[in-house]
């Protein structure tokens, strides 16, 4: 094995593509970036309590075409988070460990297929207008 | 060579840390799924006050859904986020007030949540 600070380096900063490196960083990235959405979302829930008029107020920030943008890309996180949590789950309980590759190509073939499915609500909201 | 023995279930932290997020996670695949399709789809850029309480108030058990709903979300989300603060390794003597501090965080935003949607159900 090759040793030096070189080497080291390059072990540190480009890592090896398996596919568990890379499902293991996404799930980490989505769960990460929901946790921290948990918050904003259950702020503006809590408009609630104010009644009906502050609810509808600040419901209405989230219109527009940016704001569908982002619910889009809140869709494909928790998408790919939910099928790649129950692969984790999969793997897990069944042993299946061997199956790693087959079992991210079906997770990453159901995210399409979800995404593909959303984006016929979400495109046109995206494209629309800003009124 | 002695004969290998199958693992054993030791009721550590860790490993009830391990079954509550895989137990919380596959009752979230069941209540994001039904979330996502209700706001995102059902409800996609119509969301207001009208829309969401007549919905939430149509007789289906949206009250007992949400019960374990926002309960459940939060032990997956702060669960999760312990676990990375666990794979920085932070020092022992740090541990059971960082603990601490994500258990309180938990249940205020548990409450807090489910204080959100209250008014929502009626």
């Amino acid at each position: 094995m090759r040793s030096g600070v070189g080497p080291a380096l390059r072990r540190i900063w480009f890592p090896q593509w398996s596919v568990g490196t890379v499902s293991w960083l996404l799930h980490r990235i989505t769960g990460v970036t929901l946790a921290i959405y948990l918050l904003p979302h259950f702020l503006t829930i809590n408009e609630a309590r104010r009644g009906p008029a502050a609810f509808d107020s600040a419901l209405a920030t989230y219109s527009g075409p940016f704001y569908a943008a982002a619910e889009y890309v809140l869709v494909a996180a928790v998408t790919f988070h939910l099928f790649n949590g129950l692969r984790i789950t999969a793997v897990d309980l069944f042993d299946l460990s061997h199956r790693q590759r087959l079992l991210f190509g079906l997770v990453l073939a159901a995210c399409l297929a979800v995404l593909l499915a959303a984006s016929l609500i979400f495109v046109p909201r995206i494209l629309a207008p800003v009124s | 060579m002695e004969p290998a023995q199958p693992p054993r279930w030791t009721s550590t932290p860790g490993t009830v840390s391990w079954l509550l997020q895989r137990v919380s996670g596959l009752f979230l695949a069941y209540a994001l799924a039904v979330h996502l399709w209700a706001v995102h789809v059902v409800d996609s850029g119509r969301l207001s006050w009208d829309v969401v309480t007549m919905r939430l108030q149509d007789g289906s058990s949206w009250s007992v859904y949400y019960a374990l709903f926002v309960p459940a979300v939060v032990l997956h989300a702060l669960n999760g986020m312990w676990g990375i603060v666990l794979d920085f390794d932070p020092p022992r003597r740090l541990r059971p007030t960082l603990r601490a501090v994500f258990w309180l965080g938990g249940l205020a935003l548990m409450v807090y949540g489910y204080m959100g949607i209250r008014p929502l159900l009626g």
